[in-house]
């Protein structure tokens, strides 16, 4: 395993500009050569994000597991570009793809082995124990941050993911500071309506 | 416990200690929270909701640090792939992207005709919309015609999916409640029509907003968009 220096743009939150990245997306969805060679670049990031996570929850996934999810979520985030929307940098959008197609993969695999018998239920209760089981996990988030929506789910991202100041989301989203804290207070109420609503509908189900 | 619970004093309380611009020991905020419990409570689910928030933030960013340090041309192969076969992909999609075009000047014009062999009798219901596109799949809008209303959304669901709607209350542009005045799950195709019962609870508020919500074939959320409608009465 060689380590190769990403040779196209991969800014940090600090130096993220919301103008050039979505320039950047457009030339992409527009097919100019040079932004899709960067863009296969960035992509790279995804199978190590994807390592990296299934390193985290306890390795649900092996190696050619992983690599099938590393294509399936490379061409998941091409064909969801143009929803990309420029409050954070390329890579942080593609973490959160990468959550959700390692999440489905984890889950498809589980039923699998609980069809395939004892053994399999064995290995199902291993990856349940492996430490998805916080308050919330990455999955989950984004998730919920989905069934939000708006501007809500824009504000939490950005406090909460980002790490960004209130000063610095009243400017990506052009509101008042005082707007953009009144607005996080709801969406976090909001979002413990849903995640109330959806313990509910679990217990009832 | 909601919003609606607290009144506006208490919500400018909350809003200012969850975004740090008050300490929750600061003694007339410790007062409050002493005499108000279901403030404080809420104070505690809120603050403990933030912090796991940014607990994941925080796994995000270690994840993302690792992914730049470690990029192998293994890694690069996979994304090489991946774009070439969006670059062959993409050819048919061509084609149909014509006759998205042709039929949405097709759908225009049977609006156009519509309308104007419409003038002369006002309907007694009209929903104005639609609202901001969001996520690339804007509803298409609210319908009215008379007494018949739909909900109608352009993007094709995913396979073996489904749509949620929520409608909320709103004013100017915003919900005034994060509780819903109804959810429709499981919806198929591209529009839904209200029934008499969720007809009159809409034409009970002055505004709302509807959230329609893309659902893979387990029921999770993929994606969401919200439009914002008033009746024009």
């Amino acid at each position: 395993v060689k380590p190769q220096e990403p040779t196209a743009p991969s800014p940090g939150a600090a130096a993220f500009d919301p103008a050039a990245e979505r320039t950047f997306v457009d030339r992409v969805i527009g097919r100019d050569p040079q932004a899709l060679e960067q863009l296969t670049q960035r992509l790279a990031c995804v199978a190590r994000i994807l390592a990296y996570r299934n390193h985290r929850l306890g390795r649900p996934l092996d190696d050619d597991e992983l690599r099938d999810v590393a294509q399936d979520t490379c061409v998941a985030a091409l064909r969801r570009l143009p929803d990309y929307e420029p409050l954070a940098p390329l890579e942080s959008w593609l973490f959160g793809i990468c959550e959700l197609q390692l999440r489905d993969a984890v889950r498809r695999k589980a039923r699998l082995r609980q069809r395939a018998g004892p053994l399999g239920e064995l290995d199902v209760a291993a990856t349940e124990a492996a430490p998805e089981h916080r308050v919330l996990d990455s999955a989950e988030v984004e998730r919920l941050l989905v069934g939000l929506g708006g501007i809500e789910a824009r504000i939490l991202r950005l406090k909460h993911l980002e790490g960004r100041t209130f000063t610095e989301i009243a400017a990506l989203l052009e509101l008042s500071p005082n707007t953009a804290k009144t607005l996080h207070y709801r969406a976090l109420a909001r979002l413990r309506h849903l995640l109330d609503a959806e313990r509910t509908r679990r217990e009832t189900t | 416990m909601t919003d609606e619970d607290f009144d506006l004093a208490d919500r400018a309380l909350l809003a200012e200690l969850l975004a740090g611009d008050r300490p929750p020991h600061d003694p007339a905020v410790a007062e409050r929270l002493a005499r108000n419990p279901a403030l404080a409570a809420e104070l505690a689910r809120l603050t403990a909701l933030g912090d796991a928030l940014g607990a994941v933030g925080h796994e995000r960013h270690a994840a993302l640090a690792a992914a730049r340090a470690e990029v192998t041309d293994a890694d690069l192969a996979i994304a090489r792939r991946a774009v070439a076969a969006a670059h062959t992909e993409a050819k048919p999609r061509r084609a149909r992207a014509r006759f998205l075009a042709a039929a949405a000047i097709v759908l225009v014009a049977l609006i156009g005709y519509a309308v104007l062999h419409g003038r002369g009798q006002p309907p007694d219901d009209t929903i104005l919309g639609p609202g901001p596109a969001e996520f690339g799949m804007a509803p298409h809008g609210v319908v009215a015609q008379g007494a018949l209303t739909a909900f109608t959304w352009r993007t094709p669901t995913t396979p073996g999916g489904a749509w949620r709607i929520t409608v909320y209350p709103a004013q100017d542009g915003q919900p005034t409640s994060f509780t819903p005045v109804f959810v429709v799950d499981e919806l198929e195709g591209n529009a839904w029509q209200p029934d008499p019962t969720r007809l009159a609870a809409l034409r009970e508020l002055a505004a709302f907003c509807w959230d329609l919500t893309a659902l893979d074939r387990d029921g999770q959320a993929l994606r969401s968009a919200r439009a914002f409608v008033r009746w024009s009465r």
